[in-house]
């Protein structure tokens, strides 16, 4: 509102001024373009005092009667920023005005109006809308993924979520965080993403390996969360929330400000912070689950059609609490908490964490610029900083006690440039290139062993995509990437275990250095990585779309799947990862089939997908190591080939002008194919469905998620000699079979309401785990010790401003 | 605009060139709490004849005790990673007794274990067995399994699982009696 109150005074100003001026017989003539791809544009509005005159087909226009003096036109047409220019009419008889017409493509989305635009042309997507993205704000991303058909979590208790897209997760995986590769040592399966939900705006899945610009190992596929700058001008808007949860005891707060300047300038604050205490199954405390989360992001930048450049900064900071009883010392006790029904430690309810607890910080900042050339396209650049601290706590000895197990710093830097020639709307080509610089330091004063080295990786990517509409139905996109990887570590190896895996005839060259029982050693490696990806999206009849895509990536080993050698506490098992390790190779052949409307009776989408894996690195038993603590079972790192295969559907229908249906159907087979047993891990057929009734002021859902038991999975069973009442008895030690299938009810409500403007107040209760159903899932890593959380009410309020 | 694209191009100038880190080498790390030792003084009551048995590097010696005989036995953790440091995690236990306790089991029938005097007490009058009284019955093999338990959920019992926590040591040895 306020920019058309400065723009009438600047107009009427012009006016007293132009009334001076007697000789009124100028012309002013010209076009109006398309100022990406030079096409005139027909039917554009230009506003001259109280002239208004509209473009012709060829996009020309002709302005009689005007004074020689300066005017201020307003240059407009519809789905474009409209423009205003002053033109000194004693100098000026010709002008031709540009104006952009396919403003998305400037990520000049309105933050209120979530971007629809698929992120590829031919791969299986999908998307959080607003209302999602509200509901999880006092949990974590991962959480908020499982709402989307074919993406699950691996969970290690209720706080630490991973999402895993059709059964491939961590480091199969890319996050991107608002156009920056995340690196948060996302190896690791109790690793969680360290970025706060509240700091996106629209967050999509890519479930394949297809989006090459975003990187050529994401085997499993590419989250993109971004946090759009508003395009309004003179305005300030935003958002509070507050939660309050009774399971955990805690809450939530989070506040967004947006704001919009003239002349193209914006900011965007974010904060959040967390706060929750031990969580409750239905039947006990799950002690030391408490969570604590504070995180602050800013965007800031200025952006016009020809050009733009934009800040960010975000900070995360996050403790949290690692179930007590899943901390093992043993075999034995590993077999003592496995058939015990209930955790072995329960303690009141405390909003204290202690050890094993995590404790993780990740600091990201970025400047990115683009400039838009004339029929040309647009050229991007981008640099941005990580600097990732991630503490492990392990329950110690001694002056050890309150010391970190594990302490990694992780910093990288990555520079990256794009072009995109986007001048025929037809026939799109995007090439860049990205140059990613990493530095692993692990903190030796924390007195054990390191469980990742210090490394330093450089890895230099190059890709080219390109869309072509071959007619108003199809539209075909093909891609190919390289990248050169280099890893360079320096690691130490125990005498013992270097001979054990026969590193000492393989690798004995690159031993520096002796200290007491250990070779320190300097691997380096080199991997050159090819990408490619080729797909349509064909439209047919008159609703229906077909998505077909193929893709081949490539992943280089991680560095845990290298170098780890050591003890890992949460599982009681020795990890062991092997140098001679090559990259793994995925094809993967995906199809969507998208019905807008079957037969009157709502719109579905059936989505298979088929993955073929050479050289897939799965972690397997392999046998038992005696230590003073007693027995650990051994798991060695191996290559072996899989072949995965699966389907989502998506159901939708409208029962009444009020009433919709939802239903989500995953399911996924995963087959070592080398060893003939099914592979660990896969999610179980899931189901997530809703039936939403929603009015003008409120609605109501009620949710359900059903999984099955999961029948496929690869048996690690053993036996271990316990001493019993003066007998040796051997034991199974059952690590193997999934837990039984569940199905938890959920009810939410909400209901807006209007204080100081129309709807500014949302007040909304959600209760999950109705029935308060004791369940253990086969993705939690706690499984083995204990259940999922139990019933939970969480009120929210939010206010928009 | 103009100074944006210098500024990058200088930042990428300066990472380029901040590639070169190849020098210092990490410090290496020698773990400090693993007990790689155990060590059992066992002593006949009412004689001098002690033997010494030692667990170590997943080798254990073999105990050989009278039948009908009684000994007295203690305990001592040991960290020898480093040889020419020995430490002696013993006397760590014994500062934190409250948190941790020792106990025997084993398969030999006729034998049992009990907490001697001169034991360490801890705050609840309990001996947490670094020192033990054995009483032996008669000849019999099997093995004699020692355990450190940290923060275990009680102190009495007659099994493993009775005490709950967690096992800080589980190493066993052969024994027979003869």
């Amino acid at each position: 509102m306020i920019r058309y109150i400065w723009f009438a005074v600047f107009l009427s100003g012009i006016q007293a001024k132009s009334a001076q001026a007697r000789q009124c017989d100028k012309t002013l003539a010209g076009k109006v373009i398309d100022f990406h791809d030079g096409v005139p544009l027909e039917g554009a509005k230009i506003i001259v005092n109280n002239i208004t005159v509209y473009t012709d087909k060829e996009g020309k226009y002709i302005i009689n009667g005007l004074c020689a003096t300066s005017y201020a036109f307003t240059v407009s047409h519809e789905d474009c920023d409209s423009q205003v220019i002053t033109i000194n009419m004693n100098d000026v008889s010709v002008k031709n005005f540009y104006l952009e017409h396919h403003y998305t493509d400037l990520d000049q989305v309105d933050v209120l109006s979530q971007s629809e635009k698929k992120a590829t042309n031919s791969q299986n997507e999908g998307r959080l809308n607003k209302k999602q993205l509200e509901e999880y704000g006092g949990l974590s991303l991962g959480d908020a993924l499982t709402e989307i058909s074919g993406v699950t979590s691996l969970n290690s208790g209720n706080t630490i979520v991973k999402p895993v897209i059709q059964g491939l997760h961590s480091s199969r995986i890319i996050m991107m965080n608002n156009g920056v590769r995340q690196e948060d040592q996302e190896w690791g399966e109790e690793h969680a993403p360290n970025l706060d939900i509240n700091a996106f705006n629209n967050i999509k899945v890519i479930k394949g390996a297809g989006a090459l610009q975003y990187g050529g190992n994401a085997i499993g596929g590419v989250i993109i969360a971004e946090n759009k700058l508003t395009t309004l001008q003179d305005t300030i808007f935003g958002k509070s929330q507050v939660t309050a949860s009774t399971n955990g005891r805690g809450g939530s707060a989070n506040t967004t400000v947006n704001l919009g300047l003239k002349n193209g300038w914006a900011a965007k604050f974010q904060g959040t912070a967390k706060h929750y205490g031990d969580s409750e199954a239905p039947d006990y405390v799950l002690s030391n689950s408490g969570h604590r989360e504070q995180s602050f992001s800013t965007v800031f930048g200025y952006s016009d059609f020809k050009q733009g450049f934009e800040g960010y900064y975000s900070f995360y900071n996050a403790t949290q609490g690692i179930l007590r009883a899943s901390h093992i010392g043993n075999v034995s006790d590993l077999i003592r908490a496995i058939n015990s029904p209930v955790p072995l430690v329960i303690n009141d309810f405390t909003y204290d964490i202690n050890a094993p607890k995590q404790e993780t910080q990740h600091h990201l900042a970025k400047i990115k610029a683009y400039s838009r050339f004339k029929s040309l396209g647009k050229l991007e650049v981008q640099y941005s900083f990580q600097y990732n601290n991630r503490k492990e706590f392990d329950i110690r000895r001694g002056d050890d006690r309150n010391k970190a197990s594990v302490d990694l710093d992780l910093i990288t830097h990555a520079v990256e440039g794009s072009f995109l020639f986007d001048a025929n709307d037809e026939f799109t080509k995007n090439i860049g290139v990205q140059y990613t610089y990493q530095i692993n330091t692990p903190n030796p004063e924390t007195g054990v062993r390191r469980l990742i080295p210090d490394y330093e990786e450089m890895s230099l990517g190059t890709y080219a995509v390109t869309e072509f509409n071959l007619n108003d139905r199809l539209k075909i996109d093909a891609g190919v990437r390289y990248d050169f990887v280099t890893i360079d570590a320096q690691k130490y190896y125990e005498k013992t275990r270097w001979n054990e895996k026969g590193y000492d005839t393989d690798f004995s060259n690159i031993i520096i250095a002796e200290e007491g029982d250990q070779w320190l050693t300097d691997p380096k490696f080199d991997y050159h990585s090819v990408s490619a990806s080729a797909g349509l999206n064909f439209s047919y009849g008159e609703s229906n779309t077909v998505l077909l895509n193929v893709s081949y990536a490539n992943r280089a080993p991680n560095p845990v799947e290298l170098f780890s050698d050591g003890l890992h506490h949460s599982a009681a098992i020795i990890e062991l990862g092997d140098l001679r390790f090559d990259q793994e190779k995925a094809l993967k052949l995906s199809l969507s089939s998208i019905h807008a409307n079957v037969f009157n009776s709502g719109n579905i989408t059936v989505s298979p997908h088929l993955s073929s894996i050479k050289d897939f690195i799965l972690l397997e038993p392999t046998g038992l190591e005696l230590l003073t603590r007693g027995a650990f079972p051994v798991w060695e790192y191996k290559q072996t080939d899989a072949l995965l295969y699966g389907v989502d559907i998506d159901y939708n229908i409208d029962i009444t002008k009020d009433l919709q249906f939802h239903t989500g159907f995953s399911y996924i087979y995963g087959q070592n194919t080398k060893e003939n047993e099914p592979l660990i891990a896969m999610p179980a057929p899931n189901f997530r469905s809703a039936l939403h009734y929603e009015k003008e002021h409120w609605s109501v859902s009620l949710t359900n998620t059903t999984a099955f038991k999961q029948d496929r999975y690869p048996n690690n069973n053993f036996f271990h000699d316990v001493i019993e009442s003066g007998e040796i008895v051997p034991k199974l030690v059952d690590i193997s079979t999934p837990p039984d299938g569940y199905s938890i009810f959920g009810l939410s409500g909400s209901y807006h309401f209007s204080i100081w403007s129309p709807k500014d107040f949302k007040l909304g209760a959600n209760i999950t785990n109705i029935f308060n159903t004791s369940y253990r899932d086969y993705l939690n890593r706690q499984r083995f010790y204990a259940d999922n959380a139990g019933r939970n009410l969480t009120l929210n309020l939010i206010f928009n401003f | 605009m103009k100074r944006i694209h210098l500024f990058l191009v200088l930042l990428v100038g300066v990472i380029l060139t901040s590639c070169k880190n190849d020098d210092d080498a990490p410090a290496p790390v020698n773990e400090e709490e693993t007990i790689t030792t155990v060590k059992l003084t066992v002593t006949e009551t009412g004689t001098n004849n002690t033997q010494t048995y030692i667990w170590k590097d997943e080798t254990a010696d073999k105990i050989t005790l009278k039948a009908n005989a009684a000994y007295q036995a203690s305990v001592q953790f040991l960290d020898e990673s480093d040889p020419s440091d020995a430490e002696d995690i013993t006397l760590e236990v014994v500062e934190e007794k409250d948190e941790h306790f020792v106990f025997y089991t084993t398969t030999a029938s006729g034998v049992s274990f009990a907490s001697a005097s001169g034991d360490t007490i801890d705050s609840d009058k309990v001996g947490i067995n670094i020192k033990t009284d054995w009483t032996i019955g008669d000849a019999a093999t099997g093995k004699i399994t020692v355990y450190l338990i940290h923060e275990p959920t009680t102190k009495t019992g007659t099994t493993r699982d009775a005490f709950g926590g967690e096992t800080d040591i589980e190493v066993s040895f052969d024994v027979e009696i003869k």
